[in-house]
Protein backbone atom coordinates (compact mmCIF):
# COMPACT_ATOMS: atom_id res chain seq x y z
CA UNK A 1 0.00 0.00 0.00
CA UNK A 2 1.33 3.45 -0.94
CA UNK A 3 1.28 5.09 2.45
CA UNK A 4 3.17 8.28 1.74
CA UNK A 5 2.68 10.95 -0.92
CA UNK A 6 6.41 11.52 -1.05
CA UNK A 7 9.59 9.96 0.23
CA UNK A 8 13.12 11.36 0.29
CA UNK A 9 16.31 9.35 0.53
CA UNK A 10 19.59 11.17 1.21
CA UNK A 11 22.26 9.45 -0.92
CA UNK A 12 25.93 10.01 -0.16
CA UNK A 13 28.34 10.62 -3.06
CA UNK A 14 32.04 9.88 -2.94
CA UNK A 15 34.85 9.47 -5.45
CA UNK A 16 33.83 5.82 -5.78
CA UNK A 17 30.23 6.71 -6.65
CA UNK A 18 26.87 6.82 -4.93
CA UNK A 19 26.53 4.85 -1.70
CA UNK A 20 25.07 1.45 -2.61
CA UNK A 21 23.19 1.06 0.67
CA UNK A 22 21.53 4.44 0.18
CA UNK A 23 20.58 3.60 -3.42
CA UNK A 24 18.90 0.42 -2.19
CA UNK A 25 16.68 2.58 0.00
CA UNK A 26 15.42 4.37 -3.14
CA UNK A 27 13.96 1.09 -4.32
CA UNK A 28 12.39 0.46 -0.92
CA UNK A 29 10.93 3.97 -0.94
CA UNK A 30 9.38 3.37 -4.36
CA UNK A 31 7.17 0.69 -2.83
CA UNK A 32 5.99 2.95 -0.03
CA UNK A 33 5.29 6.28 -1.70
CA UNK A 34 3.94 7.55 -4.96
CA UNK A 35 6.77 10.05 -5.47
CA UNK A 36 10.41 9.34 -4.60
CA UNK A 37 13.05 12.05 -4.37
CA UNK A 38 16.74 11.21 -4.22
CA UNK A 39 18.75 13.85 -2.38
CA UNK A 40 22.34 13.31 -3.52
CA UNK A 41 24.85 14.79 -1.07
CA UNK A 42 28.51 15.55 -1.63
CA UNK A 43 31.17 17.42 -3.50
CA UNK A 44 32.05 14.48 -5.75
CA UNK A 45 29.32 15.30 -8.22
CA UNK A 46 31.39 13.87 -11.09
CA UNK A 47 30.70 10.47 -9.56
CA UNK A 48 26.98 11.14 -9.87
CA UNK A 49 26.33 8.69 -12.69
CA UNK A 50 23.15 7.02 -11.53
CA UNK A 51 19.97 8.99 -11.44
CA UNK A 52 18.21 6.71 -9.04
CA UNK A 53 14.87 4.96 -9.03
CA UNK A 54 13.11 8.16 -8.32
CA UNK A 55 10.82 10.80 -9.75
CA UNK A 56 12.97 13.75 -8.73
CA UNK A 57 16.67 13.99 -8.22
CA UNK A 58 18.31 16.74 -6.18
CA UNK A 59 22.08 17.11 -6.02
CA UNK A 60 23.15 19.12 -2.99
CA UNK A 61 26.75 20.30 -3.37
CA UNK A 62 28.53 20.23 -0.04
CA UNK A 63 29.38 17.63 2.55
CA UNK A 64 28.28 14.08 1.78
CA UNK A 65 27.53 13.72 5.49
CA UNK A 66 26.05 17.05 6.61
CA UNK A 67 25.08 17.64 10.21
CA UNK A 68 21.43 17.42 11.24
CA UNK A 69 20.79 21.15 11.01
CA UNK A 70 21.92 21.33 7.37
CA UNK A 71 20.09 18.15 6.36
CA UNK A 72 16.91 19.35 8.06
CA UNK A 73 17.10 22.66 6.16
CA UNK A 74 17.41 20.80 2.83
CA UNK A 75 14.49 18.53 3.66
CA UNK A 76 12.36 21.40 4.94
CA UNK A 77 12.87 23.21 1.66
CA UNK A 78 12.40 20.29 -0.70
CA UNK A 79 10.12 17.81 1.07
CA UNK A 80 6.49 18.56 1.67
CA UNK A 81 4.44 17.69 4.74
CA UNK A 82 3.76 14.00 5.24
CA UNK A 83 7.09 12.96 3.73
CA UNK A 84 8.83 9.67 4.53
CA UNK A 85 12.60 10.05 5.02
CA UNK A 86 14.78 6.93 4.87
CA UNK A 87 18.45 6.85 5.92
CA UNK A 88 20.93 4.11 6.69
CA UNK A 89 21.61 3.35 10.36
CA UNK A 90 25.36 3.86 10.01
CA UNK A 91 27.76 6.64 10.89
CA UNK A 92 25.68 9.15 8.90
CA UNK A 93 22.26 8.01 10.09
CA UNK A 94 23.41 7.93 13.72
CA UNK A 95 25.00 11.36 13.39
CA UNK A 96 22.27 13.27 11.55
CA UNK A 97 19.10 11.16 11.80
CA UNK A 98 17.88 11.87 15.35
CA UNK A 99 18.47 15.62 15.17
CA UNK A 100 16.83 15.88 11.75
CA UNK A 101 13.73 14.11 13.06
CA UNK A 102 13.50 16.52 15.99
CA UNK A 103 14.07 19.61 13.85
CA UNK A 104 11.36 18.51 11.40
CA UNK A 105 9.01 17.20 14.16
CA UNK A 106 8.91 13.79 12.50
CA UNK A 107 8.23 10.58 14.45
CA UNK A 108 11.46 8.60 14.36
CA UNK A 109 12.45 4.99 14.84
CA UNK A 110 16.06 4.00 14.31
CA UNK A 111 17.71 0.84 13.10
CA UNK A 112 14.60 -0.80 11.62
CA UNK A 113 14.81 -3.94 9.48
CA UNK A 114 11.25 -4.09 8.18
CA UNK A 115 8.48 -1.64 7.40
CA UNK A 116 4.89 -2.29 6.30
CA UNK A 117 1.96 0.06 5.80
CA UNK A 118 -1.28 -1.75 6.72
CA UNK A 119 -3.48 1.36 6.37
CA UNK A 120 -3.09 4.96 5.19
CA UNK A 121 -1.09 6.91 7.72
CA UNK A 122 -0.18 3.82 9.72
CA UNK A 123 3.26 2.20 9.67
CA UNK A 124 4.45 -0.97 11.40
CA UNK A 125 8.21 -1.27 11.82
CA UNK A 126 10.35 -3.97 13.31
CA UNK A 127 13.77 -3.61 14.90
CA UNK A 128 16.18 -5.74 16.86
CA UNK A 129 16.31 -5.05 20.61
CA UNK A 130 17.74 -6.39 23.87
CA UNK A 131 21.16 -6.93 22.43
CA UNK A 132 19.77 -8.58 19.31
CA UNK A 133 17.91 -11.28 21.21
CA UNK A 134 14.42 -9.99 20.50
CA UNK A 135 12.52 -8.36 17.67
CA UNK A 136 10.28 -5.45 18.67
CA UNK A 137 7.33 -4.22 16.62
CA UNK A 138 6.16 -0.60 16.76
CA UNK A 139 3.09 1.09 15.33
CA UNK A 140 3.42 4.69 14.19
CA UNK A 141 0.96 7.36 13.35
CA UNK A 142 2.80 8.65 10.28
CA UNK A 143 0.19 10.95 8.74
CA UNK A 144 2.56 13.87 9.22
CA UNK A 145 5.49 11.90 7.82
CA UNK A 146 8.21 9.91 9.53
CA UNK A 147 11.95 9.34 9.55
CA UNK A 148 13.51 5.91 9.82
CA UNK A 149 17.09 4.72 9.81
CA UNK A 150 17.40 1.27 8.28
CA UNK A 151 19.84 -1.41 9.40
CA UNK A 152 22.79 -1.83 6.99
CA UNK A 153 21.86 -4.42 4.39
CA UNK A 154 18.14 -4.08 5.01
CA UNK A 155 15.78 -3.49 2.05
CA UNK A 156 18.27 -4.38 -0.67
CA UNK A 157 17.00 -4.40 -4.24
CA UNK A 158 18.80 -4.73 -7.54
CA UNK A 159 16.06 -3.78 -10.01
CA UNK A 160 17.22 -1.22 -12.58
CA UNK A 161 16.31 2.38 -11.80
CA UNK A 162 14.38 4.60 -14.20
CA UNK A 163 15.84 7.94 -15.23
CA UNK A 164 14.48 11.26 -14.01
CA UNK A 165 15.15 14.98 -14.11
CA UNK A 166 17.91 16.43 -11.97
CA UNK A 167 18.05 19.69 -10.04
CA UNK A 168 21.31 20.99 -8.58
CA UNK A 169 21.19 22.77 -5.20
CA UNK A 170 23.61 24.29 -2.77
CA UNK A 171 23.96 22.58 0.60
CA UNK A 172 25.82 25.43 2.24
CA UNK A 173 25.05 25.68 5.94
CA UNK A 174 22.51 28.41 6.75
CA UNK A 175 23.94 31.46 8.54
CA UNK A 176 22.81 30.42 12.00
CA UNK A 177 24.62 27.07 11.71
CA UNK A 178 27.75 28.26 9.94
CA UNK A 179 30.98 27.52 11.77
CA UNK A 180 29.52 25.55 14.64
CA UNK A 181 30.76 22.23 13.24
CA UNK A 182 33.59 22.35 10.75
CA UNK A 183 34.83 19.32 8.85
CA UNK A 184 38.61 19.12 9.08
CA UNK A 185 39.70 15.93 7.34
CA UNK A 186 38.94 12.35 6.48
CA UNK A 187 41.52 9.93 7.81
CA UNK A 188 42.37 6.85 5.77
CA UNK A 189 43.23 3.75 7.79
CA UNK A 190 46.84 2.59 7.95
CA UNK A 191 47.69 -0.16 5.46
CA UNK A 192 46.61 -3.48 6.89
CA UNK A 193 49.28 -6.09 7.54
CA UNK A 194 46.68 -8.86 7.24
CA UNK A 195 44.36 -9.23 4.29
CA UNK A 196 41.12 -10.48 5.72
CA UNK A 197 39.22 -9.43 2.61
CA UNK A 198 40.81 -12.20 0.55
CA UNK A 199 40.72 -14.95 3.23
CA UNK A 200 38.53 -17.91 2.33
CA UNK A 201 38.30 -19.13 5.92
CA UNK A 202 37.97 -16.84 8.91
CA UNK A 203 38.06 -17.83 12.57
CA UNK A 204 36.38 -15.05 14.51
CA UNK A 205 36.60 -14.40 18.23
CA UNK A 206 34.05 -12.43 20.20
CA UNK A 207 33.80 -11.33 23.79
CA UNK A 208 32.37 -14.73 24.73
CA UNK A 209 35.61 -16.44 23.69
CA UNK A 210 37.02 -15.88 27.18
CA UNK A 211 40.19 -13.83 27.22
CA UNK A 212 43.40 -12.99 25.40
CA UNK A 213 44.85 -16.40 26.24
CA UNK A 214 42.48 -18.05 23.74
CA UNK A 215 44.05 -16.19 20.81
CA UNK A 216 46.99 -18.62 20.26
CA UNK A 217 44.59 -21.60 20.28
CA UNK A 218 42.31 -19.85 17.79
CA UNK A 219 45.35 -19.00 15.65
CA UNK A 220 46.27 -22.68 15.56
CA UNK A 221 42.73 -23.54 14.47
CA UNK A 222 42.85 -20.88 11.75
CA UNK A 223 46.17 -22.28 10.56
CA UNK A 224 44.72 -25.81 10.38
CA UNK A 225 41.97 -24.44 8.13
CA UNK A 226 44.39 -22.31 6.07
CA UNK A 227 42.50 -19.28 7.27
CA UNK A 228 42.97 -16.03 9.16
CA UNK A 229 41.99 -14.81 12.59
CA UNK A 230 39.56 -11.95 13.00
CA UNK A 231 37.47 -10.52 15.81
CA UNK A 232 34.51 -8.48 16.94
CA UNK A 233 34.73 -4.90 18.15
CA UNK A 234 34.67 -5.95 21.82
CA UNK A 235 37.80 -8.06 21.33
CA UNK A 236 39.63 -5.23 19.56
CA UNK A 237 38.55 -2.78 22.28
CA UNK A 238 39.86 -5.18 24.93
CA UNK A 239 43.18 -5.37 23.12
CA UNK A 240 43.27 -9.15 22.60
CA UNK A 241 43.75 -8.52 18.90
CA UNK A 242 44.80 -5.58 16.78
CA UNK A 243 42.10 -3.28 15.46
CA UNK A 244 42.96 -4.22 11.87
CA UNK A 245 41.48 -7.67 12.50
CA UNK A 246 38.10 -6.24 13.52
CA UNK A 247 35.26 -7.24 11.20
CA UNK A 248 32.21 -5.05 10.99
CA UNK A 249 30.70 -1.85 9.74
CA UNK A 250 33.54 0.24 11.18
CA UNK A 251 36.18 -2.45 10.63
CA UNK A 252 37.07 -4.73 7.74
CA UNK A 253 34.58 -6.00 5.19
CA UNK A 254 35.19 -9.66 4.45
CA UNK A 255 33.77 -12.21 2.03
CA UNK A 256 34.99 -15.65 3.11
CA UNK A 257 33.64 -19.02 2.05
CA UNK A 258 33.60 -20.18 5.68
CA UNK A 259 33.17 -18.10 8.81
CA UNK A 260 33.63 -19.76 12.19
CA UNK A 261 32.40 -17.53 15.01
CA UNK A 262 33.48 -18.34 18.57
CA UNK A 263 31.82 -16.34 21.32
CA UNK A 264 30.71 -13.75 18.76
CA UNK A 265 27.41 -12.23 19.81
CA UNK A 266 26.32 -11.31 16.28
CA UNK A 267 25.40 -7.62 16.44
CA UNK A 268 24.23 -6.09 13.17
CA UNK A 269 27.34 -3.89 13.22
CA UNK A 270 29.53 -7.00 13.11
CA UNK A 271 27.42 -8.98 10.65
CA UNK A 272 27.24 -6.03 8.23
CA UNK A 273 30.95 -6.57 7.62
CA UNK A 274 30.39 -10.08 6.26
CA UNK A 275 29.64 -9.94 2.55
CA UNK A 276 28.28 -12.69 0.33
CA UNK A 277 26.73 -15.87 1.68
CA UNK A 278 29.46 -17.76 3.52
CA UNK A 279 28.95 -20.97 5.44
CA UNK A 280 28.69 -19.75 9.05
CA UNK A 281 29.31 -21.96 12.07
CA UNK A 282 28.57 -20.33 15.42
CA UNK A 283 29.72 -21.52 18.82
CA UNK A 284 28.25 -19.64 21.75
CA UNK A 285 27.09 -20.64 25.21
CA UNK A 286 24.19 -18.18 25.01
CA UNK A 287 21.39 -19.91 23.06
CA UNK A 288 19.73 -16.53 22.45
CA UNK A 289 22.80 -14.93 20.88
CA UNK A 290 21.75 -13.37 17.56
CA UNK A 291 24.71 -15.01 15.77
CA UNK A 292 22.55 -18.15 15.63
CA UNK A 293 20.07 -16.26 13.44
CA UNK A 294 22.75 -16.12 10.75
CA UNK A 295 24.41 -19.50 11.26
CA UNK A 296 24.22 -22.58 9.05
CA UNK A 297 25.45 -24.67 11.96
CA UNK A 298 24.95 -23.68 15.58
CA UNK A 299 26.64 -25.16 18.63
CA UNK A 300 25.71 -24.17 22.15
CA UNK A 301 28.99 -24.53 23.98
CA UNK A 302 31.62 -22.59 25.84
CA UNK A 303 33.80 -21.23 23.02
CA UNK A 304 37.20 -21.31 24.81
CA UNK A 305 36.61 -24.93 25.80
CA UNK A 306 35.35 -25.92 22.35
CA UNK A 307 38.19 -24.45 20.26
CA UNK A 308 40.89 -26.97 21.31
CA UNK A 309 38.41 -29.85 20.99
CA UNK A 310 37.62 -28.78 17.41
CA UNK A 311 41.35 -28.45 16.69
CA UNK A 312 41.87 -31.99 17.87
CA UNK A 313 38.94 -33.28 15.77
CA UNK A 314 40.33 -31.54 12.69
CA UNK A 315 43.75 -33.01 13.44
CA UNK A 316 42.26 -36.51 13.43
CA UNK A 317 40.56 -35.84 10.07
CA UNK A 318 43.88 -34.64 8.63
CA UNK A 319 45.52 -37.86 9.74
CA UNK B 1 28.09 25.78 32.59
CA UNK B 2 30.03 22.62 33.20
CA UNK B 3 30.03 19.18 31.62
CA UNK B 4 27.00 16.91 31.59
CA UNK B 5 27.03 13.20 30.94
CA UNK B 6 23.85 11.21 30.40
CA UNK B 7 23.79 7.56 31.41
CA UNK B 8 21.24 4.76 31.28
CA UNK B 9 20.59 1.84 33.60
CA UNK B 10 20.28 -1.45 31.72
CA UNK B 11 19.28 -4.83 33.09
CA UNK B 12 22.23 -6.63 34.63
CA UNK B 13 23.02 -9.41 32.23
CA UNK B 14 21.29 -8.69 28.96
CA UNK B 15 23.39 -11.34 27.29
CA UNK B 16 22.31 -13.96 29.79
CA UNK B 17 18.63 -13.19 30.14
CA UNK B 18 16.17 -10.76 28.69
CA UNK B 19 13.81 -8.73 30.76
CA UNK B 20 13.61 -5.70 32.95
CA UNK B 21 12.47 -7.57 36.05
CA UNK B 22 15.98 -8.43 37.15
CA UNK B 23 17.11 -6.96 40.41
CA UNK B 24 20.50 -5.89 39.20
CA UNK B 25 21.09 -2.86 37.04
CA UNK B 26 24.31 -1.73 35.47
CA UNK B 27 25.58 1.31 33.63
CA UNK B 28 25.03 0.87 29.89
CA UNK B 29 28.37 -0.17 28.35
CA UNK B 30 28.64 2.83 25.99
CA UNK B 31 27.71 5.19 28.82
CA UNK B 32 30.57 3.89 30.97
CA UNK B 33 32.93 5.19 28.27
CA UNK B 34 30.94 8.44 28.07
CA UNK B 35 31.26 8.92 31.82
CA UNK B 36 35.00 8.32 31.72
CA UNK B 37 35.38 10.77 28.83
CA UNK B 38 33.35 13.40 30.68
CA UNK B 39 35.50 12.96 33.80
CA UNK B 40 38.67 13.31 31.70
CA UNK B 41 37.34 16.45 30.02
CA UNK B 42 36.35 17.78 33.43
CA UNK B 43 39.89 17.22 34.72
CA UNK B 44 41.45 18.81 31.63
CA UNK B 45 39.14 21.84 31.60
CA UNK B 46 38.84 22.23 35.39
CA UNK B 47 35.07 21.88 35.18
CA UNK B 48 32.54 20.00 37.28
CA UNK B 49 30.82 16.95 35.83
CA UNK B 50 27.09 16.46 36.34
CA UNK B 51 25.58 13.07 35.60
CA UNK B 52 21.95 12.61 34.58
CA UNK B 53 19.77 9.55 34.16
CA UNK B 54 16.13 9.36 33.12
CA UNK B 55 13.81 6.76 34.59
CA UNK B 56 12.70 5.42 37.97
CA UNK B 57 14.42 3.66 40.84
CA UNK B 58 16.65 1.68 38.48
CA UNK B 59 18.71 4.81 37.91
CA UNK B 60 20.01 4.94 41.50
CA UNK B 61 22.79 2.39 41.08
CA UNK B 62 24.27 3.93 37.93
CA UNK B 63 24.06 7.42 39.41
CA UNK B 64 25.75 6.34 42.65
CA UNK B 65 28.41 4.56 40.64
CA UNK B 66 29.05 7.72 38.63
CA UNK B 67 29.44 9.70 41.87
CA UNK B 68 31.82 7.06 43.18
CA UNK B 69 33.91 7.42 40.04
CA UNK B 70 34.21 11.18 40.49
CA UNK B 71 31.12 12.94 39.17
CA UNK B 72 30.35 16.06 41.20
CA UNK B 73 26.54 15.87 41.12
CA UNK B 74 23.88 13.41 40.01
CA UNK B 75 20.29 13.96 38.98
CA UNK B 76 17.46 11.59 38.18
CA UNK B 77 14.68 12.84 35.92
CA UNK B 78 11.46 11.00 36.72
CA UNK B 79 10.12 10.03 33.30
CA UNK B 80 9.60 7.07 31.00
CA UNK B 81 13.15 5.92 30.33
CA UNK B 82 12.06 3.50 27.62
CA UNK B 83 11.00 6.19 25.13
CA UNK B 84 14.00 7.82 23.41
CA UNK B 85 12.17 11.06 22.68
CA UNK B 86 10.91 11.29 26.27
CA UNK B 87 14.46 10.74 27.53
CA UNK B 88 15.81 13.40 25.19
CA UNK B 89 13.06 15.88 26.07
CA UNK B 90 13.67 15.28 29.79
CA UNK B 91 17.39 15.98 29.48
CA UNK B 92 16.79 19.02 27.27
CA UNK B 93 14.26 20.43 29.73
CA UNK B 94 16.73 20.01 32.60
CA UNK B 95 19.41 22.00 30.77
CA UNK B 96 17.31 24.44 28.73
CA UNK B 97 17.99 27.42 31.01
CA UNK B 98 21.68 26.70 31.50
CA UNK B 99 23.12 24.68 28.62
CA UNK B 100 26.28 22.75 29.58
CA UNK B 101 29.44 23.50 27.61
CA UNK B 102 29.68 19.84 26.68
CA UNK B 103 27.05 17.08 26.79
CA UNK B 104 28.47 13.57 26.53
CA UNK B 105 26.44 10.48 25.62
CA UNK B 106 27.12 6.85 24.85
CA UNK B 107 26.65 6.10 21.15
CA UNK B 108 23.80 3.65 21.91
CA UNK B 109 22.39 1.45 24.64
CA UNK B 110 22.90 -2.29 24.77
CA UNK B 111 19.21 -2.98 25.38
CA UNK B 112 17.46 -0.77 22.84
CA UNK B 113 20.37 -0.08 20.51
CA UNK B 114 18.76 3.05 19.09
CA UNK B 115 21.51 5.66 19.23
CA UNK B 116 18.89 8.41 19.25
CA UNK B 117 19.10 10.38 22.48
CA UNK B 118 22.32 12.40 21.99
CA UNK B 119 21.34 13.76 18.59
CA UNK B 120 17.83 14.54 19.77
CA UNK B 121 19.01 16.44 22.86
CA UNK B 122 21.44 18.46 20.74
CA UNK B 123 18.66 19.43 18.32
CA UNK B 124 16.31 20.35 21.18
CA UNK B 125 19.00 22.54 22.78
CA UNK B 126 20.17 24.01 19.47
CA UNK B 127 23.78 22.85 19.81
CA UNK B 128 25.91 20.91 17.28
CA UNK B 129 26.34 17.18 17.66
CA UNK B 130 28.79 14.54 16.48
CA UNK B 131 28.18 10.81 16.87
CA UNK B 132 30.58 7.90 17.36
CA UNK B 133 33.61 9.78 18.70
CA UNK B 134 36.79 7.79 19.09
CA UNK B 135 38.84 10.71 20.39
CA UNK B 136 38.02 14.11 21.89
CA UNK B 137 40.53 16.91 22.44
CA UNK B 138 39.97 20.42 23.80
CA UNK B 139 41.15 23.33 21.67
CA UNK B 140 40.22 26.67 23.19
CA UNK B 141 36.46 27.11 23.03
CA UNK B 142 36.04 24.10 20.76
CA UNK B 143 36.44 20.34 20.70
CA UNK B 144 38.39 18.44 18.07
CA UNK B 145 36.39 15.26 17.54
CA UNK B 146 37.65 12.24 15.67
CA UNK B 147 34.86 9.84 14.84
CA UNK B 148 34.72 6.54 13.08
CA UNK B 149 32.88 6.08 9.83
CA UNK B 150 32.73 2.96 7.71
CA UNK B 151 35.52 0.62 6.57
CA UNK B 152 38.13 1.61 9.17
CA UNK B 153 38.05 5.24 8.04
CA UNK B 154 37.67 8.17 10.40
CA UNK B 155 36.85 11.85 10.05
CA UNK B 156 37.71 14.84 12.17
CA UNK B 157 35.62 17.89 13.07
CA UNK B 158 36.03 21.05 15.08
CA UNK B 159 32.87 21.70 17.14
CA UNK B 160 32.29 25.00 18.85
CA UNK B 161 31.12 24.94 22.47
CA UNK B 162 28.47 24.40 23.64
CA UNK B 163 28.10 21.08 21.88
CA UNK B 164 27.09 17.46 22.30
CA UNK B 165 28.96 14.29 21.40
CA UNK B 166 28.30 10.56 21.59
CA UNK B 167 31.22 8.22 22.17
CA UNK B 168 32.05 4.79 20.83
CA UNK B 169 33.37 1.97 23.02
CA UNK B 170 37.16 1.81 23.19
CA UNK B 171 37.60 5.61 23.27
CA UNK B 172 39.23 5.26 26.71
CA UNK B 173 39.73 2.81 29.57
CA UNK B 174 37.01 3.41 32.16
CA UNK B 175 38.38 3.74 35.69
CA UNK B 176 37.40 1.66 38.69
CA UNK B 177 35.78 3.15 41.77
CA UNK B 178 37.90 3.42 44.91
CA UNK B 179 36.54 2.40 48.33
CA UNK B 180 36.78 6.05 49.36
CA UNK B 181 34.83 7.06 46.27
CA UNK B 182 32.09 4.53 46.99
CA UNK B 183 31.80 5.75 50.59
CA UNK B 184 31.66 9.37 49.44
CA UNK B 185 28.98 8.54 46.85
CA UNK B 186 26.80 6.93 49.51
CA UNK B 187 26.68 10.22 51.43
CA UNK B 188 26.02 12.46 48.43
CA UNK B 189 22.47 13.54 47.60
CA UNK B 190 20.74 12.48 44.41
CA UNK B 191 18.86 15.39 42.89
CA UNK B 192 15.48 14.70 41.39
CA UNK B 193 13.68 16.57 38.65
CA UNK B 194 10.29 16.06 37.03
CA UNK B 195 10.04 14.96 33.40
CA UNK B 196 8.21 16.98 30.77
CA UNK B 197 4.48 16.65 30.20
CA UNK B 198 4.41 15.36 26.65
CA UNK B 199 1.51 14.36 24.50
CA UNK B 200 1.40 10.94 22.86
CA UNK B 201 4.52 10.42 20.72
CA UNK B 202 2.48 8.52 18.14
CA UNK B 203 4.81 5.52 18.50
CA UNK B 204 3.37 2.44 20.25
CA UNK B 205 5.27 -0.71 21.15
CA UNK B 206 3.08 -3.62 20.03
CA UNK B 207 5.29 -6.36 21.44
CA UNK B 208 8.63 -8.11 21.55
CA UNK B 209 9.24 -11.65 20.38
CA UNK B 210 12.03 -14.05 19.52
CA UNK B 211 13.55 -13.42 16.08
CA UNK B 212 12.08 -15.53 13.30
CA UNK B 213 15.21 -17.13 11.94
CA UNK B 214 17.31 -19.71 13.80
CA UNK B 215 20.43 -21.59 12.75
CA UNK B 216 19.78 -23.96 9.86
CA UNK B 217 21.08 -26.85 11.95
CA UNK B 218 21.78 -26.92 15.70
CA UNK B 219 24.19 -29.68 16.71
CA UNK B 220 23.80 -31.61 19.91
CA UNK B 221 25.72 -34.26 21.81
CA UNK B 222 28.95 -34.03 23.73
CA UNK B 223 31.51 -31.37 22.84
CA UNK B 224 33.68 -34.04 21.20
CA UNK B 225 30.75 -35.33 19.12
CA UNK B 226 29.75 -31.84 18.00
CA UNK B 227 33.39 -31.00 17.19
CA UNK B 228 33.68 -34.19 15.13
CA UNK B 229 30.51 -33.34 13.18
CA UNK B 230 31.66 -29.77 12.55
CA UNK B 231 35.12 -30.99 11.51
CA UNK B 232 33.46 -33.33 8.98
CA UNK B 233 31.34 -30.50 7.59
CA UNK B 234 34.40 -28.24 7.33
CA UNK B 235 36.30 -31.01 5.58
CA UNK B 236 33.73 -31.03 2.81
CA UNK B 237 30.69 -32.75 4.22
CA UNK B 238 27.19 -31.34 3.87
CA UNK B 239 25.27 -29.39 6.47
Amino acid sequence: MMCFAQSVVPVRLSASGANKGDLDLLHAAAGLSSRVTALFLGSETESFALRGSCHACLVAEGSSRPEAGVLAELLREHAGPGTLVLMRHDSFGMDAGPGTAVLLSLPFVSNIHSLVTPAPGVVLVRRSENNGQQTAEYRLDAKAGALFTVVPGGFSDTSPPPACDTVFLSAAAPDHLRGRRIFLEEIEPPAASVHLESAQVLVALGRGAGGADIVPLAARLASQLSGELCCSRAVADAGWMDKERQVGISGQSVSPAKYLAFGVHGSFQHMAGIQGTPFIAAVNKNPDAPIFQYADVGIIADAPTFIPILSEALGKKEN
Amino acid sequence: MDIAVCIKAVAGDIAGGIGMDQDQWVVNEWDAYALEEALRLGDAMKREVRVVSVGGGETEFPLRKALALGAHAACRVEADGSCPYMVAASIAMLFKQDVPDILVFGAQSSDRGGGQVGGMVAALLGVPFTALATSIAVEGEALIITREIENRRQERFRMRLPCAVSVQTGINSPRYASVRGIQRAGRMPLEQAPGPALSDSGITLLGRFAPERRARRMLDGTAAEMADTLASILAGGTV
